[in-house]
Protein backbone atom coordinates (compact mmCIF):
# COMPACT_ATOMS: atom_id res chain seq x y z
CA UNK A 1 0.00 0.00 0.00
CA UNK A 2 1.64 3.48 -0.44
CA UNK A 3 1.51 5.98 0.85
CA UNK A 4 -1.33 8.33 -0.27
CA UNK A 5 -3.36 4.29 -0.10
CA UNK A 6 -2.76 4.56 3.59
CA UNK A 7 -3.54 8.07 3.70
CA UNK A 8 -6.99 7.87 2.30
CA UNK A 9 -7.33 4.74 4.23
CA UNK A 10 -7.26 6.25 7.48
CA UNK A 11 -9.76 9.07 6.23
CA UNK A 12 -11.96 6.79 4.94
CA UNK A 13 -12.65 4.79 7.83
CA UNK A 14 -12.13 7.18 10.65
CA UNK A 15 -15.04 9.22 8.68
CA UNK A 16 -16.77 6.78 7.21
CA UNK A 17 -16.51 7.64 3.49
CA UNK A 18 -15.59 6.26 0.53
CA UNK A 19 -12.05 7.42 -0.88
CA UNK A 20 -14.05 9.18 -3.78
CA UNK A 21 -15.61 11.41 -1.04
CA UNK A 22 -12.48 12.58 0.09
CA UNK A 23 -11.27 15.19 -2.56
CA UNK A 24 -12.18 18.75 -1.27
CA UNK A 25 -13.17 17.54 2.20
CA UNK A 26 -12.90 20.16 4.44
CA UNK A 27 -13.29 20.22 8.54
CA UNK A 28 -16.54 20.08 9.58
CA UNK A 29 -17.68 18.91 6.22
CA UNK A 30 -19.45 15.65 6.66
CA UNK A 31 -21.49 14.87 10.02
CA UNK A 32 -18.06 12.48 11.59
CA UNK A 33 -15.54 15.10 10.75
CA UNK A 34 -16.69 17.24 14.09
CA UNK A 35 -13.99 17.60 16.94
CA UNK A 36 -14.21 14.04 18.35
CA UNK A 37 -13.64 12.99 14.73
CA UNK A 38 -11.15 15.29 14.32
CA UNK A 39 -9.06 13.71 17.41
CA UNK A 40 -9.84 10.26 16.16
CA UNK A 41 -8.78 11.28 12.44
CA UNK A 42 -5.36 13.09 14.08
CA UNK A 43 -4.60 9.82 16.12
CA UNK A 44 -5.30 7.27 13.25
CA UNK A 45 -2.96 9.52 11.10
CA UNK A 46 0.04 9.48 13.82
CA UNK A 47 -0.85 6.00 14.78
CA UNK A 48 -0.03 4.93 10.45
CA UNK A 49 2.30 6.71 9.72
CA UNK A 50 4.70 6.64 13.59
CA UNK A 51 5.17 10.38 13.78
CA UNK A 52 3.34 13.28 16.06
CA UNK A 53 1.68 16.10 15.13
CA UNK A 54 2.37 19.48 16.81
CA UNK A 55 -0.35 22.04 18.12
CA UNK A 56 0.06 23.91 15.15
CA UNK A 57 -0.31 21.08 12.94
CA UNK A 58 -3.30 19.47 14.95
CA UNK A 59 -5.32 22.69 14.66
CA UNK A 60 -4.20 23.83 10.66
CA UNK A 61 -5.27 20.03 9.74
CA UNK A 62 -8.33 21.87 8.20
CA UNK A 63 -8.73 19.58 5.01
CA UNK A 64 -7.94 16.76 3.34
CA UNK A 65 -5.51 18.16 1.06
CA UNK A 66 -4.42 20.75 3.89
CA UNK A 67 -3.26 17.57 5.86
CA UNK A 68 -1.15 16.25 3.15
CA UNK A 69 0.69 19.02 2.50
CA UNK A 70 1.09 19.52 6.19
CA UNK A 71 2.57 15.71 6.46
CA UNK A 72 4.72 16.47 3.23
CA UNK A 73 6.01 19.82 4.38
CA UNK A 74 6.96 19.01 8.25
CA UNK A 75 6.92 15.55 8.29
CA UNK A 76 8.66 14.69 5.53
CA UNK A 77 5.87 12.03 4.30
CA UNK A 78 5.92 12.02 0.41
CA UNK A 79 2.83 11.45 -1.25
CA UNK B 1 -5.66 29.69 23.00
CA UNK B 2 -3.43 28.31 25.83
CA UNK B 3 -3.02 26.01 28.68
CA UNK B 4 -2.24 26.33 32.34
CA UNK B 5 -2.68 24.07 35.56
CA UNK B 6 -5.87 25.05 37.61
CA UNK B 7 -5.50 26.43 40.82
CA UNK B 8 -7.89 26.91 44.22
CA UNK B 9 -8.83 29.99 42.59
CA UNK B 10 -10.46 28.51 39.46
CA UNK B 11 -12.97 26.27 41.28
CA UNK B 12 -15.97 28.05 40.20
CA UNK B 13 -15.14 27.78 36.19
CA UNK B 14 -14.12 23.92 36.83
CA UNK B 15 -17.13 23.34 38.63
CA UNK B 16 -19.31 25.15 36.10
CA UNK B 17 -17.85 23.15 33.06
CA UNK B 18 -18.26 19.73 34.93
CA UNK B 19 -21.92 20.43 36.13
CA UNK B 20 -22.88 21.71 32.78
CA UNK B 21 -21.91 18.22 31.41
CA UNK B 22 -25.18 16.66 32.28
CA UNK B 23 -26.26 19.29 29.43
CA UNK B 24 -25.23 16.39 26.90
CA UNK B 25 -24.54 13.43 29.06
CA UNK B 26 -26.52 13.13 31.39
CA UNK B 27 -26.41 9.64 32.93
CA UNK B 28 -24.28 8.88 36.15
CA UNK B 29 -23.81 9.94 40.05
CA UNK B 30 -22.04 13.13 38.95
CA UNK B 31 -24.97 13.84 36.55
CA UNK B 32 -27.30 13.76 39.35
CA UNK B 33 -25.00 16.30 42.45
CA UNK B 34 -25.63 19.57 42.71
CA UNK B 35 -23.10 22.54 42.65
CA UNK B 36 -22.31 22.35 46.36
CA UNK B 37 -21.02 18.71 46.26
CA UNK B 38 -18.79 19.51 43.10
CA UNK B 39 -17.31 22.27 44.41
CA UNK B 40 -16.18 20.66 47.98
CA UNK B 41 -15.05 17.50 45.68
CA UNK B 42 -12.76 19.82 43.65
CA UNK B 43 -11.69 21.78 46.50
CA UNK B 44 -10.01 18.33 47.91
CA UNK B 45 -9.04 17.37 44.47
CA UNK B 46 -7.32 20.71 43.77
CA UNK B 47 -5.23 20.41 47.40
CA UNK B 48 -3.85 17.04 46.30
CA UNK B 49 -0.50 16.91 45.31
CA UNK B 50 -1.03 14.16 42.72
CA UNK B 51 -3.89 16.28 41.07
CA UNK B 52 -3.23 17.77 38.06
CA UNK B 53 -5.85 19.89 36.48
CA UNK B 54 -4.96 21.19 32.92
CA UNK B 55 -7.38 23.72 31.57
CA UNK B 56 -7.86 25.62 28.09
CA UNK B 57 -8.19 29.63 28.22
CA UNK B 58 -8.67 31.48 25.34
CA UNK B 59 -7.33 34.69 24.97
CA UNK B 60 -10.02 36.86 26.49
CA UNK B 61 -9.50 34.46 29.72
CA UNK B 62 -12.43 32.48 29.14
CA UNK B 63 -11.93 28.74 30.47
CA UNK B 64 -13.10 26.60 27.41
CA UNK B 65 -12.36 23.03 28.67
CA UNK B 66 -10.02 21.27 31.12
CA UNK B 67 -8.55 17.30 31.25
CA UNK B 68 -8.28 16.54 34.82
CA UNK B 69 -6.07 13.18 36.34
CA UNK B 70 -4.16 11.96 39.41
CA UNK B 71 -0.58 10.56 39.40
CA UNK B 72 -1.98 8.15 42.65
CA UNK B 73 -5.48 7.36 42.81
CA UNK B 74 -4.39 5.28 45.91
CA UNK B 75 -3.78 8.53 47.77
CA UNK B 76 -6.28 10.33 45.99
CA UNK B 77 -9.37 8.23 47.76
CA UNK B 78 -7.28 8.32 50.96
CA UNK B 79 -7.88 11.83 50.57
CA UNK B 80 -11.64 11.52 49.79
CA UNK B 81 -12.18 9.39 52.67
CA UNK B 82 -10.29 11.86 54.99
CA UNK B 83 -12.82 14.34 53.67
CA UNK B 84 -15.83 12.09 53.76
CA UNK B 85 -17.59 14.12 56.44
CA UNK B 86 -17.06 17.28 54.58
CA UNK B 87 -18.38 15.85 50.98
CA UNK B 88 -21.71 14.21 52.67
CA UNK B 89 -22.15 17.91 54.41
CA UNK B 90 -21.68 19.28 50.62
CA UNK B 91 -24.07 16.78 48.96
CA UNK B 92 -26.95 17.20 51.67
CA UNK B 93 -28.69 19.57 48.90
CA UNK B 94 -28.71 16.55 46.18
CA UNK B 95 -30.03 14.11 48.75
CA UNK B 96 -32.71 16.36 49.10
CA UNK B 97 -33.65 16.52 46.00
CA UNK B 98 -33.20 12.98 45.25
CA UNK B 99 -32.82 10.42 48.45
CA UNK B 100 -31.82 7.66 46.19
CA UNK B 101 -28.13 9.04 45.63
CA UNK B 102 -27.42 8.52 49.36
CA UNK B 103 -27.21 4.75 48.41
CA UNK B 104 -25.25 5.61 45.56
CA UNK B 105 -22.77 7.93 47.44
CA UNK B 106 -22.50 5.40 49.94
CA UNK B 107 -21.72 2.74 47.69
CA UNK B 108 -18.71 5.03 45.89
CA UNK B 109 -17.45 5.48 49.27
CA UNK B 110 -17.13 1.98 49.88
CA UNK B 111 -16.06 1.61 46.29
CA UNK B 112 -12.39 3.95 47.80
CA UNK B 113 -11.97 1.59 50.10
CA UNK B 114 -8.83 -0.74 48.93
CA UNK B 115 -10.21 -3.88 49.79
CA UNK B 116 -13.41 -2.97 48.03
CA UNK B 117 -14.39 -5.63 45.47
CA UNK B 118 -16.77 -3.08 44.03
CA UNK B 119 -14.85 -0.68 41.79
CA UNK B 120 -16.39 2.33 39.67
CA UNK B 121 -12.82 3.41 38.05
CA UNK B 122 -9.45 2.62 38.07
CA UNK B 123 -8.18 2.14 41.59
CA UNK B 124 -4.43 1.89 40.91
CA UNK B 125 -1.85 4.18 39.46
CA UNK B 126 -2.21 7.02 37.47
CA UNK B 127 -5.32 8.02 36.49
CA UNK B 128 -7.09 9.92 33.78
CA UNK B 129 -10.52 11.54 35.12
CA UNK B 130 -12.39 13.91 33.47
CA UNK B 131 -12.17 15.69 30.10
CA UNK B 132 -14.55 18.34 29.51
CA UNK B 133 -15.43 20.75 27.11
CA UNK B 134 -17.48 23.76 26.97
CA UNK B 135 -20.11 22.44 24.38
CA UNK B 136 -20.86 26.12 22.92
CA UNK B 137 -17.31 26.51 22.22
CA UNK B 138 -16.67 26.89 18.80
CA UNK B 139 -12.88 25.82 18.88
CA UNK B 140 -13.53 22.74 20.41
CA UNK B 141 -11.00 21.24 18.03
CA UNK B 142 -8.40 22.17 20.84
CA UNK B 143 -9.99 19.60 22.92
CA UNK B 144 -8.06 16.83 21.55
CA UNK B 145 -4.82 19.02 22.25
CA UNK B 146 -5.33 19.84 25.73
CA UNK B 147 -6.49 16.22 26.30
CA UNK B 148 -2.63 14.99 24.61
CA UNK B 149 -0.85 17.72 26.60
CA UNK B 150 -2.42 16.38 29.37
CA UNK B 151 -1.05 13.08 28.98
CA UNK B 152 2.16 14.73 28.24
CA UNK B 153 2.09 15.89 31.86
CA UNK B 154 1.68 13.11 33.82
CA UNK B 155 4.77 11.69 31.21
CA UNK B 156 6.96 14.37 32.30
CA UNK B 157 5.77 13.59 35.72
CA UNK B 158 6.77 10.08 35.46
CA UNK B 159 3.44 7.98 34.78
CA UNK B 160 4.46 5.02 31.99
CA UNK B 161 1.00 3.91 32.59
CA UNK B 162 -2.02 5.80 32.57
CA UNK B 163 -5.82 4.22 33.57
CA UNK B 164 -9.16 5.88 32.68
CA UNK B 165 -13.07 4.54 32.31
CA UNK B 166 -15.02 4.81 28.90
CA UNK B 167 -18.44 4.00 28.92
CA UNK B 168 -19.72 2.04 25.86
CA UNK B 169 -22.55 4.46 25.57
CA UNK B 170 -20.00 7.25 24.42
CA UNK B 171 -19.22 4.86 21.22
CA UNK B 172 -16.85 7.67 19.39
CA UNK B 173 -14.60 9.11 22.42
CA UNK B 174 -14.13 5.19 22.73
CA UNK B 175 -12.79 4.85 19.25
CA UNK B 176 -10.92 7.55 19.38
CA UNK B 177 -9.02 6.54 22.74
CA UNK B 178 -8.25 3.18 20.88
CA UNK B 179 -6.98 4.89 18.05
CA UNK B 180 -4.96 7.18 20.72
CA UNK B 181 -3.29 4.30 21.35
CA UNK B 182 -5.07 2.80 24.66
CA UNK B 183 -6.01 -0.34 25.06
CA UNK B 184 -9.29 -2.03 26.90
CA UNK B 185 -7.87 -4.15 29.58
CA UNK B 186 -11.32 -4.79 31.40
CA UNK B 187 -15.03 -4.41 31.74
CA UNK B 188 -17.58 -3.53 34.57
CA UNK B 189 -21.37 -3.44 34.31
CA UNK B 190 -22.49 -0.47 36.67
CA UNK B 191 -25.94 -0.66 38.55
CA UNK B 192 -27.74 1.37 36.05
CA UNK B 193 -26.82 -1.60 32.97
CA UNK B 194 -24.28 1.02 32.07
CA UNK B 195 -21.16 -0.62 30.11
CA UNK B 196 -17.90 0.81 31.32
CA UNK B 197 -14.55 -0.32 29.72
CA UNK B 198 -11.34 0.37 31.85
CA UNK B 199 -8.47 1.50 29.74
CA UNK B 200 -4.79 1.60 29.22
CA UNK B 201 -2.65 3.87 27.68
CA UNK B 202 1.29 3.20 27.63
CA UNK B 203 2.41 6.67 27.35
CA UNK B 204 6.30 5.65 26.67
CA UNK B 205 5.33 4.04 23.58
CA UNK B 206 2.51 7.38 23.12
CA UNK B 207 5.60 10.03 23.20
CA UNK B 208 8.30 7.50 21.98
CA UNK B 209 11.23 9.66 20.95
CA UNK B 210 11.82 6.87 17.70
CA UNK B 211 8.00 8.55 15.95
CA UNK B 212 8.79 11.49 13.36
CA UNK B 213 8.79 14.69 14.69
CA UNK B 214 8.22 17.65 12.50
CA UNK B 215 11.46 18.02 10.55
CA UNK B 216 11.11 21.85 10.40
CA UNK B 217 11.77 22.15 6.68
Amino acid sequence: MNTLEKYNKVFSESLELNIDQLSGLQYQGTALWDSVGHMTLVAAIEDEFDIMLETDDIIDFSSYEKGKTILTNSYGIEF
Amino acid sequence: MHFRLAKLSDINEIVSLHYNVRDTYSVGFFSKMRKSFFKQYYKILLSDPNEIILYAEDSDGYICGFASSTLDVEAQFRKLRKHKISLAIAAIPSFILNPKLVFEAWKRYRSTNANSEQKFVTATGARGEYWVWDKNNKDSVWSTVLYNKSLEIMHLLGSRFVRFEVDTINSRILLFHKRNGAVEESKIILDDGRERILMCIDLDKKFSKAKIKKTGI
